[in-house]
């Protein structure tokens, strides 16, 4: 009488890789959704255009001008509306004050050439999140009628 | 009659998991390294964009034909990938916008530390090309603290 054994003898333990490979799958379908999907965020402004025709300013006193104001090194600006000092805490509730009764929300933003992009950016959203909807950028030393 | 005894052939089907599973956990730690190290992913050259707390969404900026100027924080700006000068950043721009497809808008992706002085000529380069209409890409602040 005789036994066969079946296989070559015990075999040991093994992982079951599958759910692992399961797992895997799943991250990198997580990973591709979540780079494709990953949406640009930013903050629009209008670079505005200049009068071509030399026409007399006529004054406005409704203009609102935003100057971030170089102090000094390491220093954060100030930051004036119609060149009124204004802290920066302050800014957004101002603004929301002077737009909340304005049909035409548009504000200039004005720089020093010293200042980091971070601050005049930070204006742009505060001015943005108070209420204005369109924000002009100035670019050079020009002044608005009415300021 | 001797018949010669032949083994059959076996044919080998299996699906070797083991090394699929280590060939997977590689493409997963590949994938996350990139991840984690790229800031972001709309950086089409090395720029730490502003954080500020009320950012709008750009789906334009992601189009593969926008228009994006990069200022560094050294002062150096891209066109795309592009390194170009200030003067002939109209120039770029203006043969761009040859294209009917392309959006009359420019996206600038300026360093939070460079400074305001660096951006206007870019500025002015891109309204002298007739463009109006810009966006800086900025990313998300989370905490609220502010400028004192």
């Amino acid at each position: 009488m005789a036994f066969s054994m079946a296989g070559r003898g015990a075999s040991g333990p093994q992982i079951n890789v599958t759910p692992l490979i399961d797992v895997l799958l799943t991250l990198i379908i997580m990973f591709m959704l979540v780079v494709s999907m990953d949406p640009e965020y930013g903050e629009k402004a209008q670079i505005p255009q200049p009068n071509q025709t030399e026409t007399p300013a006529v004054p406005q006193p409704r203009t609102v001008v935003i100057e971030v104001v170089w102090t000094a090194k390491d220093q954060p600006p100030t930051v004036k509306i119609n060149q009124e000092d204004v802290p920066w805490t302050d800014l957004e509730s101002r603004l929301t004050r002077i737009y909340l009764s304005r049909v035409e929300k548009v504000a200039f933003v004005r720089g020093d050439a010293d200042v980091d992009f971070q601050y005049v950016a930070d204006v742009i959203d505060l001015a943005h999140h108070a209420g204005v909807q369109r924000v002009g950028l100035m670019t050079q030393n020009q002044t608005l009628a009415g300021e | 009659m001797l018949q010669t005894w032949r083994k059959p052939t076996r044919l080998f089907g299996d699906f070797n998991t083991p090394q699929f599973a280590s060939v997977m956990s590689l493409v997963v730690f590949v994938v996350l390294l990139v991840f984690l190290t790229t800031p972001t992913w709309h950086h089409t050259t090395a720029a730490d964009v502003p954080k500020v707390l009320h950012p709008v969404s750009m789906p334009g900026a992601a189009r593969e034909d926008a228009m994006k100027v990069t200022i560094t924080r050294d002062g150096k700006v891209y066109f795309g990938v592009e390194q170009v000068r200030f003067s002939d950043l109209t120039q770029k721009i203006s043969d761009r916008l040859k294209d009917p497809e392309v959006e009359w808008k420019v996206y600038i992706v300026a360093d939070m530390r460079v400074r305001w002085g660096s951006i206007k000529p870019v500025l002015d380069g891109v309204h002298a090309a007739g463009i109006r209409r810009i966006a800086f890409l900025v990313d998300q602040r989370r905490s609220a603290a502010f400028h004192m």
